[in-house]
């Protein structure tokens, strides 16, 4: 699982998705590893136009990866910064998940990882 | 033609082999009228465009394409591998999910593998395409982000899912198969339902019981596909689409006219409903009867705002 991944997903309680507190999910003890892949300044601009910067900036420090600038960098300083593009390339698209857990902020729920694979099933007294 | 992704790793006892469905998929999302409407509703964003509006309101950029319960991975990795000749870029977001943990490990490899091999033909044929205007980066794969073990798209962001892609279970049975540790097996360990992956080798009942998720679609065989459609209005951001495959019992006409009836207006998903927007439901691509197969059809779904002018 990318790391981007987590920019896209919420609590699975129907209950959460209203709550700000369930976005963006929490990793803990994760173990992380890197899989090259084709860098491609385009599209990799367009992944970043399609993010949510502050959630992704959450994301990062939790992972314990040097912070993130608060405000999203413009398309034209990114485009003028192809250090800052690999080093959002490489984190976003290269790092991976492979185990460890996802923690709901509201609810607490837990969601495990095993093999790359995050298991978002609920025990049926959550459905 | 494009290629089909080669699926011979997958373990059949346990996953749904792509047969004359998943095939209907691939052929409809790749048939023209796919292509056209996929790339001219999710060009990427001009590189020279500077103000960002938020993301989470009106999407743009990357699309983010989902597949629910993706079996083989077969779709998955076709829309992955492929994604600059069907959105007309290569700055394309791809993830799947399936409830069958043995369906996302093969999806996961499915993926893995036929990005590579695309990857590989991309690079020895240089930077141009047959017709020598494409560059190298429009036409490579996109990235594939997860696969998923999850229950339809529950676990994705309200408004974030910009094309979904479903092969439900469509045939029309007494029930849906309730999981398995909600009918007396063993608790889940650990906190909450234990890892996404923990692949035990599985007993003859569970081998049954995960081929009976891949068919079993309940009463009129909509059970699982009423749910997904239900999901939709919240799931889907304002420009998103839908692809659901269905069966001639599944009533394909009266659940488009259904979907039209929707009220845009009654969307929660940020400012979707409020510029004359009205869901939208038509046959894209099906398939006649043959070999033991009933008629099959794929629905495309999703909001036309009024005035815009989009496609
Ligand atoms: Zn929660």
């Amino acid at each position: 699982m990318k790391i981007l991944t987590l920019n896209f997903l919420t609590c699975a309680v129907k209950a959460c998705k209203s709550s700000a507190a369930s976005y963006p999910l929490h990793p803990q003890e994760v173990e992380l590893a890197k899989d090259e892949m084709e860098y491609n300044p385009q599209a990799m601009l367009n992944f970043l136009l399609r993010l949510d910067w502050a959630a992704l900036r959450m994301t990062a420090t939790e992972l314990g990866f040097a912070t993130l600038p608060e405000e999203m960098p413009t398309a034209e300083d990114l485009q003028q910064d192809e250090l800052k593009m690999r080093q959002l390339h490489e984190l976003l698209l290269e790092t991976h998940v492979v185990s460890g857990k996802l923690v709901c902020g509201n609810c607490g729920h837990e969601y495990g990882i095993k093999e790359g694979i995050a298991n978002f099933l609920l025990p049926s007294h959550l459905v | 033609m494009l290629p089909t992704p080669d699926t011979s790793h997958v373990p059949y006892t346990l996953v749904y082999e792509p047969a004359e469905d998943s095939f209907l998929l691939l052929d409809t999302l790749s048939s023209p009228s796919e292509v056209s409407f996929l790339s001219s509703h999710f060009s990427p964003f001009p590189a020279t465009t500077t103000t960002i509006s938020s993301p989470r309101s009106q999407p743009q950029g990357a699309p983010l394409v989902l597949e629910v319960g993706s079996g083989s991975g077969v779709v998955t990795a076709f829309l992955t591998a492929n994604a600059g000749r069907l959105f007309g870029h290569a700055a394309v977001l791809t993830l799947s999910t399936d409830v069958n943990v043995f369906a996302c490990s093969a999806t996961a490899k499915t993926t893995t593998r036929a990005c590579a091999g695309e990857g590989e033909r991309q690079r020895s044929s240089g930077t141009t395409d047959g017709d020598g205007n494409e560059t190298e980066n429009d036409a490579g794969p996109g990235a594939y982000l997860a696969s998923l073990r999850a229950d339809l798209a529950t676990p994705f962001l309200p408004g974030s899912v910009d094309v979904l892609v479903f092969n439900p279970p469509y045939v029309p049975t007494p029930s849906v198969p309730r999981r398995m540790e909600q009918r007396g097996g063993p608790p889940p360990r650990g906190g909450g339902g234990g890892g996404g992956g923990g692949e035990k080798k599985p007993g003859y009942e569970e081998e049954i019981y995960l081929l009976e998720l891949s068919y079993a679609g309940g009463d009129k065989g909509m059970e699982v596909t009423d749910r997904l459609l239900d999901s939709l209005p919240e799931v889907l951001s304002p420009r998103g689409c839908a692809y659901v495959l269905m069966c001639a019992q599944n009533k394909p006409q009266q659940v488009r006219e259904r979907i039209r009836r929707w009220d845009a207006g009654r969307d929660d998903s940020n400012n979707a409903g409020n510029n004359g927007a009205r869901w939208m439901a038509e046959t894209v691509g099906s398939s006649g009867k043959k070999a033991g197969w009933e008629k099959l059809e794929i629905v495309r779904i999703w909001r036309e705002f009024g005035k815009v002018g989009d496609k």
